[in-house]
C-alpha cells in the first residue's frame, strides 16, 4: 500500500516558510532526508494532521486523511519521536497500552481483555518480555525507543512516521531499531527522518530529498544522489 | 491510598474537638466545627487537583490557581459581588467562577502575546494575580465597613463555613472529580510529547481547555466561600507524584486526600495555635508553600 502525497499546499505566514504543490508517494521504508529547515518536519506534522495544509488530498487506502477525524487517523497513523516525555510511575506494559487508546468504545477509555491481548502479543513480538515490568523512565535510549515501537505496533497502525528516531543512539541500538523496523514492516508504510543516513539508507526501499519546501529526488536509495546533492561528489570514492 | 484515606479520617476526627472552645458540645461540633473540617477537607482536595490538571497541562510543576490569577480574580469579583445590593441564589460562586475564568484568560492572553517561554505563564499569572489583589485591598480600604473583611479575602479562612456552603462546594467538587478521573487517560497522554498524542488522537488543546474551565471551576468555588488560600495546589501534586508517579487515575484522588488532610491540619493550628485568635488559613499555607515554590524554583521541575 502507497501513501500519496497530492499537491499539498502549506505555508507559515511570519517566516516565509511555503510548501507549494509538494508531490509524492510513499511506500515501504521510505526515509526523508534533507538539511535543517527544508520542511520535513513540517511535512511529519502534515500527515500527522497537526498541521492542515491550505490545500491538496493525502490518499491512503482510498482514504483522504486530511478529512478523517482525529480519532480515526490515530488508527491509521502512529508516530515515533526523538525525545520522549520521561513520565513517571507508567511502566513499559502501561505505555504500549496507551496505543489502545484509538480503540475505545465510549467516550471514556477501559481497558478490554482484547487490549490486554493485543499489548501482551507486541511485547511477545518485540522481545520486550524482560521489561514489561520495569519503569518506562529508567529504561534507556535504545530501550525506550523499541518500547514506543511496540506502542505504535499495538495501535494497529499501518503508517509509522518517524522523526530521527535513532538520533541519540549509539551504532549498536541504532541497528537494532532498524532490524525491528524491517522485522515489523510487511504491508506498512515506514516514513522517517534520519540524520545519519549511512546506516539507514541499507534498511530503505526508498528515498526522498527536500531541499526548501520542495522535493528535489524521489526514488530509490543511493548514496551517491545524496553526496551529489550536498556537493560533496568528490569524496563518493572514499566511502 | 487506603492508608492516607484512613489517616484522613481520623485528623478529621481529631479536628472535631479543636477550637476555641475546646472540648464542647454537641451544638457547637455538629453545627460549627463539622461543617468546618469537611469544608477544609473539600476545598484542600480541590484546589489540590485543581493545581494538579492546571500542572498537567501546562506541563509544569510551578503552576497552580493561586499563582495563576484564578484565586485572585475569583475573589476580587466575590467581593465586587458583595457590594452589589441585588439578591440571587448563589452569587458570590457565580461571580467567583466569572473572575476566575476573566484572569485565566488575561493570563494567557498575556503570556502567549510573547514567544514561548515556560515562565512566561508563571509570571503573567503571578502579576495577574498580584493586580487583582492589589485592586482588591485598594477597594476594601476605601470602604471602611469592609475592611474587616480584607483578612478573609486576601490569606483565606475556613470561619464562615456552614453547611450549606459545605453542600455547593461538595456538589461542585464531585462533580468535577468525576471529570479528572474520566479524564485520567488523556492527561496521562497529554504528559507525552504533542506529537505523540495527537497520533493517539488526543488533541491537547481541546483537553486543555476543559481542564482549564474544571480546574477554574473548583478553584473558584473555594475561592468565593473561604477566600484566598494558596500553594496547597502546588505542594500537594508535587507530593503526589512523588509518591506515585504521574499516573491521574492514581494521583487525582490521592491528590484529593492529601490535600484534605493537609488544609485540615493547617486549619487545626490556625485555630489552635493561639489562644482566642484565629490565624487566616492562607497565611500557615503560604509559610509552608513559599519556602516549597522557592524548592522547586531551584530545582527547575518540569513536571
Amino acid at each position: 500500500m502507497k501513501l500519496y502525497i497530492d499537491n499539498i499546499n502549506f505555508g507559515y505566514e511570519k517566516s516565509g516558510f511555503k510548501i507549494k504543490n509538494l508531490k509524492c508517494d510513499i511506500e515501504g521504508f521510505t526515509l526523508l532526508l534533507g538539511p535543517n529547515g527544508s520542511g520535513k518536519t513540517t511535512l511529519l506534522k502534515i500527515i500527522l494532521g497537526m498541521l492542515k495544509p491550505e490545500k491538496g488530498r493525502i490518499m491512503y487506502d482510498g482514504c483522504d486523511l486530511v478529512k478523517m477525524k482525529h480519532r480515526e487517523r490515530a488508527k491509521v497513523i502512529s508516530f515515533i519521536p526523538q525525545f520522549y516525555s520521561d513520565i513517571r510511575g507508567f511502566n513499559v506494559y502501561d505505555m504500549i497500552m496507551m496505543g489502545r487508546y484509538p480503540y475505545r468504545k465510549s467516550l471514556i477509555w477501559r481497558e478490554k481483555k482484547e487490549d490486554a491481548e493485543k499489548v501482551r502479543e507486541v511485547i511477545r513480538k518485540i522481545s520486550l518480555r524482560s521489561l514489561e515490568n520495569r519503569y518506562f523512565s529508567e529504561l534507556s535510549g535504545g530501550e525506550k525507543q523499541k518500547v514506543i515501537i511496540a506502542r505504535a505496533l499495538a495501535q494497529e497502525s499501518k503508517i509509522f512516521l518517524l522523526d530521527e528516531p535513532t538520533a541519540h543512539l549509539d551504532l549498536k541500538n541504532q541497528i537494532e531499531i532498524l532490524e525491528t523496523l524491517k522485522r515489523i514492516k510487511n504491508n506498512r508504510v515506514i516514513l522517517g527522518v534520519f540524520h545519519e543516513p549511512f546506516i539507514s539508507l541499507r534498511y530503505a526501499d526508498k528515498m526522498i530529498l527536500m531541499d526548501r519546501c520542495k522535493i528535489v529526488y524521489q526514488g530509490k536509495p543511493d548514496l551517491n544522489s545524496l553526496f551529489e546533492f550536498y556537493g560533496l561528489s568528490d569524496y563518493t570514492g572514499q566511502m | 491510598m487506603r492508608k492516607f484515606s484512613l489517616l484522613l479520617v481520623v485528623f478529621l476526627m481529631i479536628s472535631l474537638f479543636i477550637g476555641p472552645a475546646g472540648f464542647s458540645s454537641r451544638d457547637i461540633i455538629l453545627n460549627i466545627r463539622l461543617p468546618r473540617v469537611l469544608m477544609a477537607v473539600l476545598v484542600g482536595a480541590s484546589l489540590s487537583i485543581s493545581g494538579l490538571s492546571l500542572q498537567t497541562i501546562f506541563k509544569n510543576a510551578l503552576l497552580e490557581p493561586y499563582l495563576l490569577g484564578i484565586s485572585s480574580g475569583g475573589a476580587l469579583f466575590v467581593f465586587l459581588s458583595s457590594l452589589i445590593s441585588l439578591y440571587f441564589p448563589f452569587k458570590a460562586p457565580i461571580f467567583s467562577i466569572f473572575g476566575s475564568l476573566f484572569a485565566i484568560s488575561l493570563v494567557l492572553g498575556v503570556s502567549r502575546s510573547r514567544e514561548y517561554n515556560p515562565y512566561a505563564l508563571l509570571l503573567s499569572g503571578i502579576a495577574i494575580s498580584l493586580l487583582f489583589s492589589g485592586i482588591l485591598a485598594f477597594l476594601i480600604y476605601i470602604l471602611p465597613a469592609e475592611r474587616i473583611q480584607i483578612f478573609f479575602y486576601l490569606f483565606g479562612s475556613l470561619s464562615k463555613s456552614s453547611w450549606e456552603t459545605v453542600i455547593v462546594v461538595s456538589v461542585i467538587f464531585f462533580i468535577s472529580f468525576i471529570y479528572f478521573v474520566l479524564r485520567s487517560r488523556e492527561l496521562d497522554i497529554i504528559l507525552l510529547e504533542k506529537e505523540e498524542a495527537y497520533s493517539l488522537g488526543v488533541i491537547p488543546e481541546r483537553i486543555n481547555l476543559e481542564v482549564i474551565m474544571f480546574s477554574s471551576l473548583l478553584a473558584s468555588i473555594c475561592v468565593a466561600f473561604t477566600g484566598i488560600i494558596g500553594f496547597v495546589g502546588l505542594m500537594i501534586p508535587h507530593i503526589s507524584r512523588i509518591l506515585k508517579g504521574e499516573k491521574h487515575r492514581e494521583i487525582v484522588p490521592l491528590s484529593g486526600v492529601l490535600g484534605g488532610m493537609l488544609l485540615l491540619i493547617c486549619d487545626d493550628i490556625s485555630r489552635g495555635v493561639l489562644d482566642g485568635v484565629e490565624i487566616p488559613v492562607g497565611i500557615i499555607t503560604s509559610l509552608l508553600g513559599v519556602p516549597f515554590f522557592l524548592y522547586l524554583l531551584l530545582k527547575r521541575q518540569r513536571i
